[in-house]
């Protein structure tokens, strides 16, 4: 049992990396984003190319990090494909979005032209990569033996080091930084920050490039942790919303929060169910939820 | 010449034309009232002017610049600042960040006048901590004023500044406002307090109807039976 | 392709467009005039159709219980499988809209995908329950007696397209009906219908429920037309999203439009097989159904900036709201 509620906080983080880039859209530009899931596909698949598929047959080589299934090469492509993310979204952003909010459009019309960016993502990438698995690397990867009889793989202690670093960062610039109190602000009021001449485009693209980067993050990851398909993204979608709402629309330390308890609760399912089953099991978390406490953890009323 | 001058603005939301015909101004320095019914546009002449609402017709001149339809972020360079009635503090912020945001456009200067603002209210200074949704109404009201004045602006447009506080507030609340004034920064403020405005200001404005119908030094309309009767008859 | 190979395709065309009219009228009810954001419409399909095939075939006996189980057979004519299969997707419709129809208007959207997730899962995984991922086979077609096997979809051509004014005509009185003008109103401005005293959470749980029904239906249709399903039938793509895109093409608030999309897109993406065995190179070929599924995608995206409002957009209104 400790065994799944480690590997849950694991799994957990990779879901609060995404839940934290969907809750800022949410907060800031005001609709669910459907296509989230697909941004972190995206982004394990552009890794993908640059590090498996690309980089090494130019000659770059891995530059292997201790037991790490991977090294600086990944490192590196993990970079540009975060920001490859963010160009995409942003590209998305003023084609799709900025049209319909000049239009102002509704919530709904936003979430329904999302959830066609999410087809159409997934779509190209079908075409370009194929149905198959992919995986980053074929090499077996040993555990290492933690006390409490947990076995983690030293790629999984990676993940929650790279989600802290993250989340770290985030915080940082969300509390410090003159640009990060502006999202915050612009999340709280629109209007006000307007009127006090907050340029509110400028933090609508920052706002993108931040929730895709940490998409692509994300899906990075679990490609590290697991393998790539190109439904990996939309089987995300439950488990991000749901740990979106469990912390309070709009919060990313809700987010962060709730991603860790639906992994956990996630993982601790496989005890009694399929792990097939992980999606359904974020779904019922969310009816409760919806039932309980609508709001969720931080959330404001 | 005027510091802000409104000519024949027509304005309105959509198909629902409100203001017609609407021209007023403000001297430098002055203060300036605006007064009448509820649905008689003050408002929204005050949303126009900050660009939150592009008139149909007319035009807005502040300091001899054609500022018509400019939006807010360029607005807030020139000198001119907002106060709206509702929602105006950012309140999952702290005081501090409040008035941070209000110094958003312009980085010079900003410890220097936020000491000046916290000398001027010190209780800000005391809770500048704290998250601005968690202070009472009157705080939270001091809090939309000064994040206003964060700039230091030549003109502050304040919509109902007393409204939903207790009467012992809302005295000073125009304490402040008078204070504010004379620090030569000039004031044009939509009230429902009509007496309380009054007294404050130089000039005043009564509209009813998206149209206006007297103006004048305050201390004549205070008096004026008219006034009361434009007040009371003013509901269609 | 000769004269009656030709026409014989058409006819097949005409089927499912006309069970996907039924899905489009059925998400019309929801969304075009009351405002519902059903992205779960897999869901209510493969219920319906689930339903329908559990009722209509018996249980397997002797040597077919070793390759087919299933929980119920009931063996039960068709008409029967039809009314369960409307019955069961209205209580699956209610199940949803209960916690979420008094909140935010996206936690019916997250919450239909999360049901249609869960069915399909269930169906999938749970073999005792329907044959989970072979499916069920050899579900019995209405009427089949009637005529000769190769004009049988001739007949079953009639009957969907029966079942498509049947519903048509149901819903138009429906929506003319002081019922029907309070969902108007409600999509229209929630808060005034709720200040004119409307319930107005009744209301949307009523057209949800509704909606479910008539997607129940066609999902019994299907099955029957097809006579196997099985759960890798209702994606998201072919449940849902197509529906959503008809819809949006047709003209939303408009059952007309409904029709007219379900068809016109149906026939775009059956259609598209031409293009994309003839014209892609053969890379793309091998992806082609993903091409596909990319054109419905771009179709959408380019019907919400350019014409939201479909081809024939919303009906105009036909009596005044509220009436009072």
């Amino acid at each position: 049992m400790t065994e799944l509620i480690v590997y849950g906080v694991v799994l957990g983080s990779i879901i609060a990396l995404g839940a934290i880039g969907l809750t800022l859209l949410y907060g800031i530009l005001r609709f669910a984003h459907f296509a989230h899931g697909d941004l972190m596909t995206l982004g394990a698949y552009v890794v993908l190319l640059l590090n498996v598929q690309l980089l090494p047959g130019l000659g770059i080589p891995e530059f292997k990090l201790g037991s790490l299934s991977f090294g600086g090469r990944m490192l590196g492509a993990l970079v540009i494909s975060m920001g490859v993310t963010a160009a995409v979204a942003l590209l998305i952003d003023r084609l799709l979005y900025r049209p319909l909010r000049a239009r102002h459009s509704s919530p709904i019309i936003f979430a329904m032209a999302s959830l066609g960016m999410a087809f159409i993502i997934r779509s190209l990438i079908y075409i370009i990569w194929g149905p198959q698995f992919w995986f980053y690397a074929q090499d077996l990867r040993p555990a290492w033996e933690l006390p409490l009889e947990v076995r983690l793989r030293p790629d999984q202690v990676f993940i929650l080091v790279l989600v802290l670093v993250l989340v770290v960062l985030l915080y940082v610039f969300l509390q410090r930084t003159k640009l990060g109190k502006a999202m915050r602000a612009t999340a709280d009021n629109p209007q006000l920050a307007w009127v006090c001449g907050i340029d509110t485009s400028r933090v609508i693209a920052w706002t993108w490039i931040l929730g895709a980067a940490l998409a692509a993050a994300a899906g990075v990851l679990y490609g590290v942790d697991a393998q790539l398909r190109p439904d990996m993204g939309w089987s995300f979608l439950l488990p991000l919303f749901a740990a979106v709402v469990l912390g309070g629309i709009g919060s990313p330390l809700g987010a962060l929060v709730g991603g860790l308890i639906l992994g956990v609760v996630q993982q601790v399912s496989t005890a009694f169910l399929l792990p097939t089953y992980k999606p359904a099991v974020a779904f019922l978390v969310l009816i409760l939820l919806l039932f309980i406490r609508p709001r969720g953890l931080f959330g404001s009323a | 010449m005027a510091l802000l001058d409104v000519g024949h603005i027509s304005s309105g939301y959509g198909e629902m034309s409100i203001l017609h015909d609407v021209s007023m101004r403000v001297e430098p320095g002055e203060a300036v009232t605006l007064i009448g019914p509820n649905g008689a546009g003050k408002s929204t002449l005050l949303r126009t002017i900050f660009g939150l609402l592009t008139p149909t017709q007319g035009q807005i001149r502040f300091d001899a610049t054609d500022i018509t339809g400019m939006i807010p972020p360029l607005l807030v360079r020139r000198g001119l600042s907002y106060v709206p009635q509702v929602d105006n503090v950012f309140p999952s912020l702290t005081v501090q960040e409040n008035l941070e945001m209000g110094a958003f456009v312009r980085h010079d200067g900003f410890e220097q006048r936020l000491e000046e603002m916290y000398t001027f209210f010190p209780t800000l200074r005391l809770k500048r901590k704290q998250r601005v949704g968690s202070l009472s109404g009157g705080e939270r009201q001091m809090v939309a004023m000064v994040r206003a004045l964060m700039l230091d602006p030549r003109l502050l447009l304040l919509d109902e500044p007393s409204a939903g506080l207790a009467p012992r507030l809302v005295g000073m609340v125009f304490e402040k406002l008078a204070e504010i004034n004379q620090t030569g920064v000039a004031l044009l403020i939509v009230e429902q307090n009509t007496r309380e405005a009054l007294r404050l200001s130089h000039r005043g404005y009564v509209m009813a109807g998206g149209q206006v119908r007297l103006a004048g030094e305050s201390s004549q309309l205070l008096h004026n039976e008219e006034v009361g009767r434009l007040y009371l008859g003013g509901r269609r | 392709m000769d004269v009656s190979g030709l026409f014989s395709y058409v006819v097949s065309l005409a089927i499912m467009g006309g069970i996907y009219a039924i899905f489009a009228l059925g998400l019309n009810v929801q969304w075009g005039y009351t405002g519902l954001f059903n992205i779960g419409i897999a869901g209510f399909f493969a219920i319906g159709a689930y339903t329908s095939a559990l009722i209509t075939t018996p249980l397997p006996e002797g040597v077919y219980a070793t390759y087919v189980q299933q929980l119920v057979g009931l063996d039960l004519p068709f008409p029967v499988g039809v009314l369960g299969a409307v019955v069961v997707s209205g209580i699956v419709g209610l199940i949803v809209g209960l916690p979420t129809l008094r909140l935010r208007e996206d936690y019916l959207a997250i919450a239909t995908i999360g049901i249609a997730e869960a069915i399909r899962l269930i169906f999938n995984n749970e073999s005792w329950l329907a044959n989970g991922p072979r499916g069920l086979a050899g579900l019995p077609q209405p009427l089949r007696a009637w005529v000769e096997p190769q004009h049988y979809n001739y007949l079953y051509l009639i009957i969907v397209l029966l079942t498509v004014a049947v519903v048509y005509w149901a819903i138009e009185r429906g929506i003319r009906s002081p019922w029907g003008r309070v969902l108007r109103a409600i999509r229209e401005d929630e808060v005034a219908a709720a200040m004119h005293g409307k319930d107005v959470f009744a209301f949307k749980l009523q057209a949800l429920v509704l909606g479910s029904a008539i997607m129940g239906l066609g999902g019994a249709l299907y099955a029957h037309y097809v006579g196997a399903i099985s759960p890798d039938a209702f994606t998201p793509l072919f449940g849902t999203f197509l529906v959503w895109v008809m819809l949006m093409l047709g003209g939303s608030g408009n059952n007309k439009g409904a029709i007219l999309g379900a068809f016109l897109v149906w026939g775009i993406w059956t259609g598209s097989t031409f293009v994309t065995d003839q014209a892609l190179p053969p890379f793309f070929a091998a992806r082609a159904p993903y091409v596909r599924f990319l054109l419905i995608g771009l179709i959408l995206e380019a019907i919400i900036l350019l014409r939201p409002q479909g081809i024939i957009g919303e009906e105009r209104r036909v009596s005044k709201l509220l009436e009072e």
